[in-house]
C-alpha cells in the first residue's frame, strides 16, 4: 500500500530574513485561527525551534493589543 | 549590575497627539539619563487601532524605545509609566541579540521622535520561497526479519551434530 504524505517545510527555517518578532504582527497573522487561537505546529508545518518563539512573540503582541487573545464571531 | 539592552513599547492615549509623544519622550529620557542609561532609539508608530478596548479606548498611539541600561533602570521607568495617567499600557523586554553595548551608546540617536510607523515586512517578489519537497511515496510493507535467515543457517549448523539429515548451506 502506497501512502502520500506532502512534506511540509518550516517557513521560517527556509527563508531566515522572515522577522519572527512582535513587532511584526502582520507575519504573526498567519500562524493565528480566525478566532485568534495559535496554530498547532502539525498543521502550520513549522518546527520546533520556531513554533516555541511564534508562540512567545504572539503572546507578546496580545500583551500589546498588537494581536486579539480570542475574536467573538458576530 | 551589568548593563543589558532592553526595549519599550508603549501606549499612549490618542487624546495627546505627538504633544503627549514629545513630552513623554523628554521625560522618559530624563530618567534613563539620570539612572546612567542611554536611549539608543525612539519611535513614534502613529495612532493605530487596538485589538482590543482598553480603558474604553479602541485607538492608542504606540511608541517604542530601545535603550541600554541596567535592570534598575527598566523598574523606574515601569514605575513611572504605572502612575502616568497618560499611559495606557507598556510592555519591557530584554533583547537577546549579541551587540555591542559600547557601539550601540556610541551611535545612539537618542530621543530624535520619528513619525514613521515601523516598517511592514514583506516577502520579496524577485525571489521566490522555496517550495516544498514533491509528493514523496512511502511504501508500506510488512517489517521484515533480518535475522530469520541467520536463525536457518544457525538452525542447519546445529542440527549437524544431531545426525539430521541436512542440506547444503552455504555460510
Amino acid at each position: 500500500m502506497t501512502v502520500y504524505r506532502k512534506r511540509k517545510i518550516c517557513r521560517f527555517c527556509a527563508n531566515t530574513e522572515i522577522p519572527l518578532d512582535y513587532k511584526h504582527p502582520e507575519v504573526l497573522l498567519n500562524y493565528i485561527t480566525e478566532r485568534g487561537k495559535i496554530i498547532p505546529r502539525r498543521i502550520s508545518g513549522i518546527c520546533a525551534k520556531h513554533q516555541r518563539d511564534l508562540a512567545c512573540e504572539i503572546k507578546k503582541a496580545r500583551t500589546i493589543a498588537l494581536l486579539p487573545y480570542t475574536v467573538t464571531g458576530r | 549590575m551589568r548593563e543589558k539592552y532592553f526595549e519599550s513599547t508603549v501606549i499612549l492615549k490618542p487624546e495627546g497627539g505627538m504633544e503627549s509623544v514629545r513630552q513623554f519622550a523628554d521625560r522618559i529620557n530624563g530618567i534613563v539619563e539620570t539612572m546612567s542609561g542611554k536611549i539608543v532609539s525612539l519611535q513614534s508608530w502613529g495612532e493605530k487601532k487596538l485589538a482590543y478596548e482598553i480603558s474604553k479606548n479602541m485607538k492608542g498611539h504606540y511608541v517604542y524605545f530601545d535603550y541600554v541600561g541596567t535592570g534598575a533602570v527598566v523598574a523606574e521607568l515601569e514605575r513611572n509609566f504605572n502612575n502616568w495617567e497618560h499611559v495606557l499600557k507598556f510592555m519591557s523586554c530584554r533583547i537577546d541579540k549579541e551587540v555591542n553595548l559600547d557601539e550601540l551608546k556610541a551611535n545612539a540617536k537618542g530621543v530624535a521622535v520619528m513619525a514613521d510607523r515601523i516598517q511592514e515586512w514583506k516577502p520579496r517578489d524577485d525571489r521566490p520561497e522555496r517550495s516544498a519537497a514533491p509528493i514523496a511515496a512511502v511504501e508500506t510493507t510488512t517489517p521484515v526479519d533480518d535475522n530469520r535467515e541467520y536463525n536457518t543457517k544457525l538452525q542447519a549448523s546445529l542440527n549437524k551434530s544431531k545426525d539430521v539429515e541436512e542440506e547444503n548451506v552455504e555460510l
